[in-house]
């Protein structure tokens, strides 16, 4: 059976990822993080298979592990290399790359790569929306900010200032709540609350 | 219609400056291109999203697109470069602690300034056994090329007594004081810091090996180029002027100050902004030495991608064992990867000078000089490389 290891900063993506291809059947899994040393868990574990997230900087490690050593006695070669166009493509889409000792299959690898891919993808897309989530909840803080000051400073009732805040927005042709920020800021600039 | 919206991705090295100062100063804006710089942790980062088209263009290592060429890179994805982001810029850093022991036991090799690697051969002949672990910064780069040829050129067997690692720059620092590696070849800002931390010695600057050598360009792959011409000759036009906005002293003052923000380098501006002005430190306690050409972004001819560099990146390749045979169509994959015509043509649009001929004149010279054969003549730095005379050449 063949050894996967599982680099990335992530621990519930990692984790994610491994229980999927614990279902996938391969039972081989080392996971670890971003900081461990990668090189002698490299050498220590001798992987067949190295999943790692883009984010990490010890990618370029793993490229110069084409070469064989006393340390690696099989090279270690990017996954590009025993890949097709399309897979190689929507894992560096994801986020994801993976490293394989040279002899393995190319079938093989894909399948593993395949469950990884989706994972990361999976995670891309929880990522987006919790930044959506946040960027709408940041818009409607701002826009109460705003609608405050407004109805502090000119009378206004909360519905006359959230018109006049939406009017601000549409005619310079922004978001309400990047209109309510540019507000907030000149109105610092002027010295109001 | 033009391509405008770009985006050209970088690492955090002083040497994106042209990139930085091209967007911050508004040439690209000048050539109506709207370009977004982002930031990657590593250059198979780079090249990947290269390859696919999620990066128009980006700060590559200058053997990186013949690499891609040659389909020796892991991804085969051919890929070129018209622009040279500029000459020189890294150094060879030893920790400390293995200075201290030189300096007790040989000292006699540590009597001249910039360091040959004779003492860690005296010092590995004293310890039998003993292996020095070295880290450069990516397999297909200047560093590597530079760190085997320096340690060869102090006697040392790169199989038996030393082991070269690839450690990311921002890990170099920290590797060196946890001791596990003895030194390394990177660029700035990480030598200063090892300095400034007290934990390493500058033993060579880059521009001490080589007066002027090549060092970073900026890569494309070869579809977008075919693709979008018109844009990569703006984009070389942007770049250009960028490039000789920084050969201004005050300018690279400056550039310091937009490196040191947090979407670029993010580090503190002291450590990045004296190698730029020339101030350059080798050692914890010593004070600074000028060298002037540390940093080099337009003089010098120093954007035009040379095959004659391309050339001895090739030689590299074939002596680390990159590139397993020799090459029967050198010259044509050269025109292919360096291409001197596209450049040719963003320069002649600025009204500046470019070389005609697409190799540097073989013999280094030793002092300035002026190069005749271009379009106007163009002022010349030394080509000196210490190394190079010892190799097959």
């Amino acid at each position: 059976m063949y050894k996967l290891m599982l680099v990335d900063s992530d621990s519930d993506r990692s984790g994610s990822l491994e229980a999927a291809l614990l279902a996938a059947g391969y039972t081989h899994i080392i996971r670890i993080g971003s900081g461990d040393n990668l090189m002698n868990a490299v050498r220590n574990h001798q992987p067949d298979i190295i999943l790692i997230d883009m984010q990490s900087p010890d990618r370029d490690t793993l490229e110069s592990l084409r070469n064989v050593s006393r340390e690696t006695p099989k090279p270690i070669v990017f996954f590009a290399e025993q890949s097709d166009y399309e897979t190689t493509r929507a894992a560096i889409n994801a986020g994801v790359s993976a490293y394989i000792v040279d002899d393995l299959p190319g079938k093989r690898l894909k399948s593993v790569l395949e469950v990884a891919i989706a994972r990361f993808q999976e995670y891309q897309k929880l990522k987006e929306e919790l930044e959506d989530y946040k960027s709408r909840l940041q818009d409607r803080k701002d826009v109460d900010k705003a609608k405050g000051i407004l109805m502090q400073h000119r009378n206004l009732s909360e519905e006359e200032a959230y018109q006049l805040l939406r009017k601000m927005a549409m005619d310079r042709n922004m978001k309400i709540g990047e209109a309510a920020r540019n507000f907030i800021a000149a109105m610092a600039l002027l010295g109001g609350k | 219609m033009m391509k405008q919206k770009l985006r050209i991705g970088f690492l955090p090295l002083t040497d994106c400056a042209v990139l930085v100062a091209a967007l911050e100063r508004g040439f690209f804006e000048k050539y109506s291109l709207h370009v977004t710089l982002q930031r990657e942790v590593s250059w198979a980062n780079i090249r990947d999203r290269v390859a696919f088209g999620e990066l128009d263009a980006a700060h590559m290592l200058a053997p990186m697109p013949l690499a891609a060429t040659l389909g020796i890179d892991g991804l085969g994805i051919p890929m070129q470069a018209a622009f040279s982001l500029g000459l020189n810029g890294s150094a060879i850093t030893l920790a400390s602690n293995l200075m201290d022991d030189m300096q007790v036991l040989f000292p006699q090799h540590l009597q001249t300034s910039p360091l040959r690697a004779t003492g860690l051969k005296a010092l590995l002949a004293s310890q039998p056994g003993r292996k020095l672990v070295f880290a450069s910064v990516y397999p297909f780069s200047q560093h590597h090329y530079l760190l085997r040829a320096w340690l060869q050129d102090g006697g040392l067997d790169l199989e038996r007594d030393v082991e070269i690692q690839v450690i990311p720059p921002p890990q170099m620092v920290n590797s060196l004081a946890e001791g596990k590696i003895d030194g390394y070849c990177a660029g700035e800002p990480w030598n200063q810091l090892a300095v400034q931390r007290g934990i390493g010695h500058v033993a060579v600057s880059s521009y001490e090996l080589w007066n002027n050598g090549p060092e970073k360009v900026l890569g494309v792959t070869q579809a977008w180029a075919e693709a979008n011409p018109e844009t990569h000759v703006n984009l070389l036009c942007a770049l250009l002027e960028a490039a000789q906005w920084l050969e201004n002293h005050h300018n690279r003052a400056r550039i310091a100050e937009l490196l040191a923000r947090p979407e670029y380098l993010d580090m503190p501006v002291e450590v990045i902004r004296p190698p730029l002005l020339g101030h350059y430190r080798y050692a914890p306690r010593e004070p600074e030495r000028f060298l002037p050409d540390f940093n080099v972004f337009a003089r010098y001819a120093a954007n035009f991608p040379w095959h004659s560099h391309g050339a001895y990146f090739l030689a590299q390749m074939q002596a680390a064992g990159q590139l397993p045979s020799t090459l029967a169509d050198e010259a044509e994959i050269l025109a292919r990867v360096y291409r001197t015509d596209i450049y040719r043509l963003a320069a002649d649009i600025l009204s500046l000078p470019y070389p005609l001929g697409n190799d540097l004149p073989k013999s280094g010279n030793i002092a300035p000089w002026v190069l005749r054969e271009a379009s106007q003549p163009i002022a010349m730095g030394s080509t000196y490389a210490v190394l190079h005379h010892n190799r097959a050449e």
